[in-house]
């Protein structure tokens, strides 16, 4: 009989013993993303910083921090920002990080570590930014869910994608959500915000999905005239009858960019207050003010900043005896939460139009941006000329 | 200049006059003799190497320490603090230097490491703890690739070194004192606007599968796996209960996701500041399950390594320091005498008055600033010993005896060039029927409050048995003075033949011997007492029943007392009250008793007495 250890055997011995092969990192150079043209700033000043400071009004946080959730990135813009306007409340930010899907680079996760790293002073210790993907939390028993349990729950959740919520290769972000949004009520009782920056062009949405997004705003068009008559003759300019005008895939097909955008975003609040209509204590989602930009350079926006805040309704008690008489009634009222939606969408701000019409508002921005990025370790030397370039090519193309 | 000396200062200059995101590269060279003593080898533990970080960072005066280590996962961890920072002659030290630590000689106050005023503090004016040449090599048992990222006040960059280290390998060596090439370093620069800010943060990616598993108690979750069967000397074994808590663990097919969950005794929002003390409360409750808990059954290997560390560590008590004890807590105090003829002397303490003021103590004296928070994964750090609500279960002795020391020998009769300096040193020795958990039975001593030896069971080599005392006594010894040279270079054990150590050695007997001999002269006098009071009782008892009997019988309470007589059956009973006697049976009154069938003469002598009585 052969004393030879079979190959296999000999594999197994050498397992874990040998750790990946050790290798250098270098210093990146950094280069302007999209997200550092001046339009970001205003979603990071009136939507982010300015939401999140009436929501602290609402809050007892003289014993804890605020609790954040976020993609952050290597940059952690949005951290800088949070983080200066609540310390002049004297208020901590407490972060959870998580990645946007952008390939883990070795390089990257040393941007992040120094990035991180400068943060640090500004934050409450114990904040943890992670590597781990958003899209892990689609799994409730992933470690990075884990680090949601321990973290939360949330005063404001920050997913600021770079593509679609409804990312073409499968729906891991919108169950990432909806695992957050399930964590949040059932651990709190408090307001809390939920920004959602997402594309929003055809090319965003898989085509199997769309039936079932467009059935939110279908739905509530077969209940609520005034939906109806909202989304018909104000989103779609056309003559509203008796019988809803169906959404379907066809007729999405051929809606202009900036309708579709706006349905989109239309879709995704339907589908988080159509969410918390099934929970059992009722939240209502209400629907803030909200910006749209664009990423490709076409005449209709792509990009939508949205902003929710959810606030729990209280208990109301009904007697079922009759012995006490009670008018007490239902106030989850998913048809009002629609219609301002609806408001919203058709007022989505335009950034690209807003800072090409107010000059003063775009170098104001400009500088804002240039000061962040300055303290993220950009070379900043050229950056007010990278930005006016942009934007000149943009209005160019969309024929502003 | 020393070529050694030259390199470093060299290097230095390079680093200084480098340009944001100019990379400097650089081989680590060290001999392999040292090597050999500090890198591969002398840590058994993760736990050793984070202890000896979050040393470093004390040592930098840092107030927070924060750690991240990614349980369960344990994929990369993060040590970061607020301290001074790394200079750029610190960094290039540190890099041409491994195992040369240059705290606490002039080197080290010319980097800036040290107090110029006093080169064992730092700039401070903490007593130093650590020896940070080693300390950051320690890392090399978890991982061969980690970052530094380092900022000193007033700067207006940050350093990042990103360090690749390489296993030792026996065919390249060619002379035991050449350089070899530890691994290699690259450094750079990078812009920062927060020129306020300092610190130093240490990154340990892609750790070695030996520390996660370590971390992750591996071995001790396959021992629990409901699939696994071992065999052991032919007898199927079933597996095994996990501990008591833990922090789960990964799946095993898939290790993003989590296989057990955690079972921890804290809430998930309970604030960081209150979890460790609900730790040490979970490890008390025990007792209701094991009668000598033990922080090896009772928690996983990370909750051990937390525990650990907070024992190590300066770090202020999960209650109050036990020279902040007073007379309202409940402890019986005493005094150690310093001399072998000495015995524990009774000490009473006025109303609020502390130990500390009565005996005029100074522990922990740690100079500088105070303040010095260690978390872990959101849990704060405090030493995990308590003095007050222990335990009772001692039948005589219902509460804990506190013995206190101090002493500050004089060595002259030591010839100067082996007595190593002067030594002084608190203790406090507490005797408790149970100590909670089992580890902490012994002696722990700590130098500048700081400990990487932990509980000695045997109290130094105790030469006398006392295997129940031993168990029953925690101490603690804090050396404000000396003894740090008697210190092993891993900080986990003593150098047994130093003066110093010898001391303390034959101090802790001299002190066990008085504790000893107070405890059972304590616990006799106890028992003395109780028997007398029984017996006191008794009598009472007996003559509550005799008065009542008499009264039954004689209508006049002033009339004389009838004779008493205790009979063996009723019927002589009748007859006796028919004389006037009273009698009682035997049976009623007394315990049954059958004398011995052996007697000493001394017994038959008492059983004689008891009958005519």
């Amino acid at each position: 009989m052969s004393n030879m250890v079979p190959k296999d055997k000999a594999q197994n011995l050498l397992s874990g013993i040998a750790p990946p092969k050790p290798e250098h990192v270098s210093p990146t150079k950094k280069s302007f993303q999209p997200w550092h043209k001046p339009r970001k700033q205003v979603v990071r000043n009136k939507q982010w910083r300015y939401e999140t400071e009436k929501l602290i009004t609402q809050l007892d946080l003289t014993e804890r921090s605020l609790k954040y959730l976020s993609l952050p990135g290597e940059d952690m813009l949005d951290i800088r920002v949070l983080a200066r306007m609540l310390e002049k409340k004297n208020v901590k930010l407490k972060c959870l990080g998580f990645n946007d899907d952008i390939s883990n680079t070795r390089e990257g996760e040393v941007e992040i570590h120094i990035s991180a790293n400068e943060v640090s002073n500004m934050i409450q210790e114990g904040s943890v930014i992670k590597i781990d993907n958003f899209d892990e939390l689609n799994n409730k028993k992933s470690v990075a869910f884990r680090y949601v349990i321990e973290n939360g729950p949330f005063d404001v959740i920050n997913l600021d994608f770079c593509q679609s919520v409804l990312r073409p290769r499968d729906n891991s972000y919108l169950r990432s959500l909806l695992h957050l949004c399930e964590f949040q009520i059932n651990k709190r009782r408090e307001p809390w915000l939920l920004f959602v920056t997402t594309r929003s062009d055809y090319q965003s949405v898989r085509e199997d999905d769309l039936p079932a997004f467009w059935e939110n705003i279908n739905h509530n068009m077969v209940v609520n005239d005034n939906f109806k008559f909202g989304v018909e003759q104000i989103i779609l300019g056309q003559q509203s009858n008796s019988t809803p005008l169906e959404l379907n895939h066809d007729r999405v097909k051929k809606m202009p960019a900036k309708q579709f955008t706006q349905l989109f975003g239309i879709g995704v609040g339907k589908w988080l207050i159509r969410l918390m209509a099934t929970a059992g204590s009722k939240w209502e989602v209400e629907t803030l003010a909200s910006y749209c930009y664009r990423i490709r350079q076409r005449p209709a926006p792509d990009m939508l900043a949205l902003a929710f805040r959810f606030k729990p309704l209280a208990e109301i008690l009904n007697d079922p005896s009759g012995l006490i008489a009670t008018n007490a009634q239902q106030r989850f009222d998913e048809s009002r939460l629609g219609i301002k939606l609806l408001a919203e969408m058709t007022n989505l701000c335009d950034l690209d139009m807003e800072l090409y019409n107010n000059k003063d508002l775009f170098q104001t921005m400009m500088k804002e941006t240039s000061e962040l990025l300055t303290a993220a370790r950009y070379d900043t030397g050229n950056y007010d000329k990278w930005a006016m370039k942009n934007f000149e090519d943009l209005k160019r193309k969309c024929h502003f | 200049m020393s070529k050694t000396k030259s390199k470093i200062s060299k290097f230095s200059e390079k680093i200084k006059k480098a340009s944001e995101n100019e990379v400097i590269e650089e081989t680590l060279k060290t001999s392999e003799r040292v090597l050999k003593r500090i890198t591969d080898g002398i840590y058994r533990q993760p736990s050793s190497a984070i202890r000896e970080l979050i040393s470093n960072s004390y040592d930098a005066d840092a107030t927070i320490v924060e750690i991240q280590t990614d349980p369960p996962r344990f994929e990369s961890i993060l040590v970061r603090d607020n301290g001074n920072g790394l200079s750029e002659d610190s960094l290039s030290h540190l890099i041409h230097s491994i195992g040369g630590s240059p705290k606490r000689t002039a080197s080290g106050v010319e980097l800036g490491i040290c107090n110029p005023d006093d080169a064992t503090q730092s700039p401070g004016g903490r007593k130093l703890i650590g020896k940070i040449g080693i300390g950051l090599f320690s890392v090399s048992q978890l991982t061969k690739e980690f970052q530094i990222i380092t900022k000193k006040k007033g700067w207006n960059h940050r350093i990042v070194a990103d360090i690749v280290l390489r296993t030792n390998s026996e065919e390249q060596m060619i002379d035991p004192d050449s350089e070899f090439e530890t691994g290699s370093v690259r450094i750079w620069k990078v812009s920062a606007t927060d020129t306020d800010s300092h610190g130093t943060e240490i990154n340990l990616r892609n750790l070695l599968q030996k520390t996660r598993d370590d971390l992750s108690s591996k071995e001790m979750w396959s021992r629990c796996n409901p699939g696994s069967v071992m065999q052991i000397g032919g007898e199927s074994v079933k597996p095994q209960e996990p501990p008591s808590y833990h922090i789960g663990c990964i799946h095993e097919d898939s290790p993003q996701e989590i296989g057990t969950e955690p079972k921890l005794p804290w809430e998930q929002n309970d604030p960081e500041t209150v979890r460790f003390n609900k730790l040490v409360q979970a490890m008390v409750d025990e007792r209701q399950k094991i009668s000598r808990p033990s922080l090896g059954k009772s928690f996983d290997y990370y909750l051990n390594m937390i525990w650990t560390l907070s024992l190590s560590a300066p770090l202020d008590y999960v209650d109050i320091h036990p020279f902040e004890l007073t007379a309202s807590d409940n402890i019986k105090i005493f005094r150690f005498g310093n001399e072998l003829s000495s015995s524990a002397k009774e000490v009473k303490l006025n109303p609020m008055q502390t130990i500390r003021q009565a005996m005029d103590l100074v522990s922990p004296e740690r100079g500088g600033n105070k303040d010095f928070k260690v978390m872990i994964d959101g849990i704060q750090l405090f030493r995990p010993i308590r003095l007050r609500d222990l335990p009772v279960t001692d039948p005589n002795i219902e509460y804990p005896l506190l013995f206190i020391g101090k002493d500050a020998p004089d060595l002259s009769e030591i010839a100067e060039e082996i007595r190593g300096g002067n030594l002084e040193f608190e203790s406090y020795f507490l005797w408790n029927h149970s100590i909670v958990p089992q580890e902490h039975s012994g002696v722990l001593v700590r130098i500048n409050d700081s400990s990487g030896v932990l509980f000695d069971q045997n109290f130094m080599n105790y030469p006398v048995a006392e295997l129940t005392r031993k168990k029953q006594v925690t101490a603690e010894i804090f050396v404000t003075r000396g003894l740090d040279a008697a210190l092993n270079i891993d900080r986990e054990s003593f150098n047994y033949a130093h003066p110093h150590y010898q001391y303390i050695a034959n101090w802790v007997h001299n002190a066990f011997r008085q504790f000893a001999t107070r405890q059972k002269s304590l616990s006799s006098e106890i028992r003395e007492k109780k028997r007398k009071t029984e017996a006191k009782q008794q009598q009472t008892q007996l003559e509550s029943i005799v008065e009542q009997r008499i009264q039954t019988i004689v209508a006049d309470e002033d009339s004389i007392p009838a004779p008493v007589e205790f009979v063996d059956d009723e019927d002589k009973g009748i007859g006796k009250q028919e004389e006037g006697v009273i009698s009682f049976k035997k049976s009623e009154v007394f315990q049954d008793r059958k004398p011995p069938s052996k007697m000493t003469s001394q017994e038959r002598k008492k059983e004689a007495l008891f009958e005519a009585k």
